[in-house]
């Protein structure tokens, strides 16, 4: 657990943060119906371990906090768990690279945690925002309530039809990014050989 | 000092031991378990008490005070619109009709429950932000690592937080270097999503870059040395201000368990 947090580890989490929250406004520039915004998330759980993706998600989400406000802040929860399950598919070596076969396997991973985001955000959604944020997925919202949901299972609803299709892209733009990577630069990171061929 | 939500002033909120105003906003909070909607005239309490923090920070000044104002409102207004909409029309134990409009009709139980979550979200959210509009993040950190933050942990807060303005320029700058290539971010959704990686991937690549340097520079600095740190932040702290936090503490919990009773 501690190799987790060596120096390096240590140094690449404030760079992932920042990633989070600037891959978020690339995303709006782009008109993208995503949010993209756990790339530095799933990265830090792949290259040193779930600890630290956890820990990666959830310092995100309160930095950002203190440049928009609170409201962000409860989801911590949400992107520790992001963060967490990135470290453990790398680390069974859903992320290595190789043939199409494995790209699979890291859409799979995606689908997964997208799912599991989803559970873990609907109470909090439903409990501390009834649900809605103010943006335009609320519709769905009111959708599902219309079509006899409780608040939970309609916030539940709407984070189905986002969440998975947003991690699953996101995790193919990691093991991209791990591509990308000098071999020697991904060696060096505490779960780095789980990441390479 | 990047933009964050901390904005400079005077004051007794300025001076004061950033615990103490955390703790402030935590009691604001452990009011919000009250269930202010069973009894409708109740829903006035929450706004009660945000009003009272507005009236807190316009004794700063004119500065804090409407960016704590324009900030609440609109971080809130739009959650509040959303709720009214939502839910004011589609509650799922929605029965009382009280308004219709056209083949639309707003209930009863389902405005309750808005104002319900209303209230808490505009309470919970006042009292965050004056902490937040009138504590520098440094000051913050450092009373984090006053009740047990390790100082590796006040460092990644802290190294984000400066980071944020360099990468956010980088970003702009590679996104102007790939319009200059010919890149299009703009047209059908297809050709939008095509941007994503050429936009990704040389932002995530160059500022992974930094990272080895950045780490042999925190390892000749002593950085994980275990022995303790000195700070160049002095925060002060005294025994009123210690009394203050447990009483505020007590006082809030004693009031939302005779609510919840009482409800």
């Amino acid at each position: 657990m501690i190799r987790q947090f060596n120096t390096l580890t240590l140094a690449l989490i404030p760079v992932a943060v920042v990633i989070n929250i600037v891959m978020g406004q690339i995303i709006v520039v782009l008109k993208l119906p995503l949010y993209l915004d756990s790339i530095g998330t799933v990265l830090v759980g792949a290259l040193a371990g779930p600890l630290a993706g956890g820990l990666t998600g959830a310092l995100a989400n309160i930095v950002w906090g203190l440049f928009t406000g609170p409201t962000i802040i409860p989801f911590a929860i949400t992107a520790f768990v992001i963060g967490v399950l990135a470290g453990q598919f790398a680390r069974a070596g859903w992320l290595r690279p190789s043939p199409t076969s494995v790209i699979v396997k890291a859409m799979f991973a995606g689908l997964i945690t997208g799912i599991v985001a989803a559970v873990v955000s609907a109470p909090i959604a439903a409990l501390l925002f009834g649900g809605v944020t103010g943006a335009g997925t609320d519709a769905l919202v009111a959708f599902f309530q219309s079509m006899g949901a409780n608040v939970i299972q309609a916030t539940l609803g709407q984070g189905l039809v986002s969440d998975p299709l947003d991690k699953t892209i996101t995790f193919i733009v990691v093991w991209l990014i791990l591509r990308a990577m000098p071999r020697r630069q991904v060696a060096r990171f505490p779960q780095g050989d789980h990441v390479l061929e | 000092m990047p933009p964050t939500l901390f904005v400079p002033g005077e004051g007794l909120l300025y001076r004061w031991h950033p615990l103490t105003k955390i703790t402030l906003a935590v009691a604001a909070l452990v009011l919000t378990l009250v269930p202010w909607g069973r009894r409708p005239a109740w829903l006035a309490i929450p706004l009660a008490i945000t009003v009272g923090f507005g009236l807190m920070m316009a004794a700063h000044g004119r500065g804090p005070a409407l960016a704590w104002a324009k900030r609440l409102l609109w971080l809130v207004a739009p959650v509040f619109l959303s709720l009214i909409l939502v839910h004011g029309l589609f509650y799922p134990g929605g029965r009382t009709p009280v308004w219709q409009v056209g083949p639309l009709t707003f209930t009863q139980e389902g405005l309750l429950f808005a104002a319900t979550v209303g209230g808490r979200l505009l309470l919970a959210v006042g009292a965050f932000m004056v902490v937040l509009t009138t504590t520098h993040p440094a000051d913050l950190t450092t009373a984090l690592v006053n009740i047990g933050l390790s100082p590796e942990g006040a460092y990644l807060i802290l190294a984000a937080i400066h980071l944020l303005p360099r990468m956010q320029a980088r970003a702009q700058a590679i996104v102007a270097a790939q319009h200059a290539r010919g890149l299009r971010t703009d047209g059908p959704p297809w050709q939008r999503a095509r941007a994503l990686l050429p936009l990704t991937i040389p932002l995530v690549l160059g500022a992974i870059q930094d990272v080895e340097e950045r780490a042999m520079a925190l390892e000749a600095r002593a950085f994980r040395s275990s022995r303790p740190k000195t700070s160049l932040r002095v925060l002060r702290d005294s025994p009123a201000q210690r009394a203050f936090r447990r009483g505020l503490l007590l006082l809030s919990g004693a009031v939302t368990l005779l609510a919840r009773l009482t409800a």
